[in-house]
């Protein structure tokens, strides 16, 4: 029997191969992203162009009243300057402690599980309950707080001082400390991926270790650093719980959607949830133009 | 542009079967929701299902042992929505323990509950319970989202028992402002979300088991003598020291209470409680100057915020309510609620049956359950009040020292340096509980069950008698024409 009657005898179901097997596997995410995401934030846009009308209701007629009653508001165009501005120094200040973190990681500690145990310690402040995280800055942070209490003792203030909560520079603080671990591990994972033996081409090609450091583990860890830079822009532009309660006046998006929300304007609280989702897009798109993330390959 | 390999996708072709694909599911999702749609059972427009013994839910229940023996139990628990402040698992152990039935409760915003009871049409929920600023949406959902009371499905709302704020409002609430003043409450807020559509005296609608009198909390150790004024939180020696609440609809009307009944804002066209978008920027404008000079510290957005600034001394004195008197206390930090000449700003809540449960007798059982002599005894260690406190029920449980305390605005047998030593007696008073005990009491609060004198060193309840607060309510709590432009004009204020 020649091989092929043979391999024809085995093969007793259809399998399928090639691109169709590609999309076959492809299909149950992308089914599960549309029904999930695409579908529900297209309901969002739609929503926003419906008229509202009383408490909780709206009407099927298309308008663009909401959009022009969050523009014309000077308002709401400070506050949406005031998020993007806050979101992008956490991002900028996140990108700053992480680097030299992942750094120390990826190169300083050889024995890969050194490196996972550290990393692991890392997390631990995340197993406490968010709430309780955020509350536990009062005694640090707080007019009795320890801070407080090092700069008088010190002679830095006379008496307490209110600068270190309920403001910008509080939520700023707490936002880096909760997002910078999603910052530390994509740089420390391009990092681990650098082959040391380009360093050592580099040196031999008579690089010093300041271009050596620029021209190969920099640039080869900026994939890391738009990635690690998309999740903690993201997640601190979406993040109103921290400051609302630890930053005392600052009005984010977020918040004005909420509060949207909470009167039950739905086409309203769309409408800001639609253009703070474009932004948001239009931002991490101008991210991944920076560096090809095709060889952010984990 | 090197050649496609054999089982190789390109993005192009990716991008048209992912489209394809997303197309599929949403025109899927749509064919999926009008099938569930014209599948769904019609919605159910008052109590409908039978119950073989009606004659014993009109029944009169003792207080420990509702007569459930007659009504079948059901096989899940009851499922409740509502408001942190109105459940306790103390609460749901004690109805448990007495009916044998477990609460499935989650605690949620307004907003959350109506989305979820719109998405759900109130399937799998049996209770809701918003406050009644809220409660406009549920009463008016087409289709209907909730169903209303009928009152003799609530043995303990009885004639004689409840309140006359509550049977007759209009002569009742916030006089010592006018009875303009009692007029426009009941016909604004009281009537039209306590009864079912115009049925009033025949069903509920909101039937109201919460109800509190929101004022100014403020610590002893830093303000030495009583506060009598909301302007208080705006005097500059509390400079940086003053927190108000983030919930914008309830602070706008705090503070346009102030200035109203302060003279310095004239009477609204409407009301203290739903202004006009003029009248509303007053009083954002007004709130913004006094930002702007440092004097509010910062904003609280729940409850344990508001506890929390209090116990770490952040603030000295924010709006409030005695809950919040009462566990900044638990943390044995001295705190007061005061009686202001503005008068208070009052809300209640209560419960509103799903049109989508299945456990309808049950429900009323836990309405009427809640309106009980042990809830009342343990609620008002919370710091709420229950609107059938004239019942004889209440007297009996919780006996007349304690409820004298609690609704007569009577002083405890005991003096105040018996119960907490060692203490100045300013900073004392400010550290009793009536449940419970922090650090400075000797003893949890022995309250006697028997008729007894009243220690003219003894402590009050703060604001006095039940009749006392309710003759004081500057503003009852309701949702705003121009709620949107309440929002607006809090983020104004806040960008500001």
């Amino acid at each position: 029997m020649s091989q092929r009657a043979a391999s024809n005898r085995r093969r007793t179901f259809w399998v399928p191969t090639g691109a169709l097997a590609a999309y076959l596997t492809l299909a149950p995410g992308v089914i599960w992203v549309a029904l999930f995401l695409i579908v529900p934030l297209g309901f969002v846009t739609l929503i926003s162009f419906y008229t509202p009308v009383g408490a909780a209701g709206f009407k099927p007629v298309l308008t663009i009243g909401n959009y022009v009653t969050i523009f014309t508001n000077p308002t709401n165009i400070g506050i949406l300057l005031l998020t993007l501005r806050l979101s992008l120094t956490v991002t900028a200040i996140c990108i700053v402690l992480a680097y030299p973190v992942a750094y120390f990681l990826a190169t300083k500690i050889k024995n890969e599980a050194h490196q996972t145990l550290l990393l692991i310690f890392m997390l631990i402040p995340f197993w406490i309950d968010w709430t309780v995280r955020m509350l536990a800055w009062y005694p640090i942070l707080g007019r009795m707080g320890i801070i407080n209490a090092l700069f008088v003792q010190i002679g830095a203030l006379k008496e307490p001082s209110d600068l270190f909560i309920f403001n910008e520079l509080s939520a700023t603080f707490v936002m880096i400390q909760s997002y910078v671990l999603f910052m530390i591990a994509p740089i420390f994972l391009s990092m681990i991926k650098i082959d040391r033996s380009m360093l050592e081409a580099a040196d031999t090609l008579g690089a010093d270790k300041l271009r050596a450091f620029y021209h190969v583990t920099f640039k080869m860890s900026l994939p890391g650093i738009v990635i690690g830079s998309v999740f903690v822009f993201v997640m601190t532009m979406a993040d109103f719980a921290t400051p609302r309660l630890l930053g005392g006046f600052i009005q984010t998006i977020g918040l004005s959607i909420a509060y949207q929300m909470g009167v039950l304007n739905w086409p309203l609280a769309a409408a800001f949830s639609t253009i703070f989702l474009a932004l948001t897009v239009a931002i991490v798109y101008l991210m991944f133009r920076v560096v090809d993330i095709k060889r952010m390959i984990f | 542009m090197g050649e496609k390999r054999e089982g190789e996708i390109t993005r192009r072709s990716y991008l048209k079967y992912s489209a394809g694909l997303v197309a599929a599911a949403a025109i899927g999702a749509a064919a999926g929701y009008g099938v569930s749609e014209s599948m769904r059972p019609p919605a159910i427009v008052g109590p409908t299902q039978t119950v073989t013994v009606t004659q014993t839910a009109t029944a009169a229940v003792t207080p420990t042992a509702p007569a459930t023996t007659l009504l079948a139990k059901p096989k899940t628990p009851l499922v409740w929505m509502g408001g942190s402040w109105a459940i306790y698992p103390e609460v749901v152990d004690k109805w448990k323990a007495e009916t044998g039935i477990d609460v499935e409760w989650t605690a949620m915003a307004e907003s959350e509950m109506l989305s979820r009871m719109m998405a759900t049409r109130g399937y799998g929920i049996d209770l809701l319970h918003p406050e009644s600023a809220n409660a406009s949406p549920f009463i008016e959902a087409e289709p209907p989202i909730v169903q209303p009371i009928p009152v003799e499905k609530i043995p303990r709302w009885k004639a004689g028992d409840v309140a006359k704020m509550w049977t007759e409002p209009e002569t009742t609430i916030g006089m010592m402002f006018g009875s303009d003043n009692a007029e426009y409450i009941a016909r604004t807020v009281i009537k039209p979300y306590t009864w079912w559509k115009g049925r009033e005296g025949e069903a509920f609608a909101l039937i109201p088991r919460l109800y509190n009198f929101d004022s100014v909390c403020y610590n002893p150790e830093f303000i030495d003598h009583e506060v009598k004024s909301w302007g208080e939180m705006m005097d500059r020696q509390y400079k940086g020291k003053v927190s108000i609440q983030d919930v914008f609809v309830i602070a706008i009307n705090e503070w346009a209470n102030y200035l109203v009944r302060s003279g310095q804002m004239a009477k609204p066209e409407v009301g203290i409680n739903d202004l006009t978008p003029s009248e509303l920027n007053v009083v954002i404008d007004f709130l913004i100057k006094h930002k702007k000079a440092g004097q509010i510290k910062a904003l609280w957005s729940d409850y344990g915020a508001a506890v929390n600034f209090h116990t770490t001394r952040e603030v000295w004195i924010s709006d409030g309510w005695q809950p919040v008197e009462f566990s900044v206390r638990m943390a044995n930090v001295p705190a007061y609620y005061a009686e202001c000449d503005e008068g208070y700003r009052s809300w209640f809540s209560g419960e509103m049956p799903s049109v989508g449960t299945d456990k309808l007798e049950w429900c009323f059982r836990w309405i009427d359950f809640n309106l009980s002599g042990w809830y009342a005894g343990f609620i008002a260690g919370v710091g709420y009040s229950l609107p059938n406190y004239l019942s004889q029920e209440f007297k009996t449980e919780m006996g007349p020292e304690y409820y004298g305390w609690v609704y007569e605005g009577k002083r405890t047998y005991k003096p105040v340096s018996e119960i907490i030593p060692n203490k100045d007696e300013w900073i004392a008073r400010a550290l009793f509980l009536p449940v419970k005990k922090n650090e400075s009491m000797v003893a949890e609060y022995a309250w006697s069950k028997t008729p007894g004198t009243e220690s003219a060193d003894g402590t009050a309840r703060d604001g006095g008698s039940q009749d006392r607060h309710i003759n004081r309510i500057g503003t009852w709590q309701r949702w705003p024409k121009y709620a949107s432009e309440y929002a607006a004009g809090w983020d104004r204020f806040k960008a500001a």
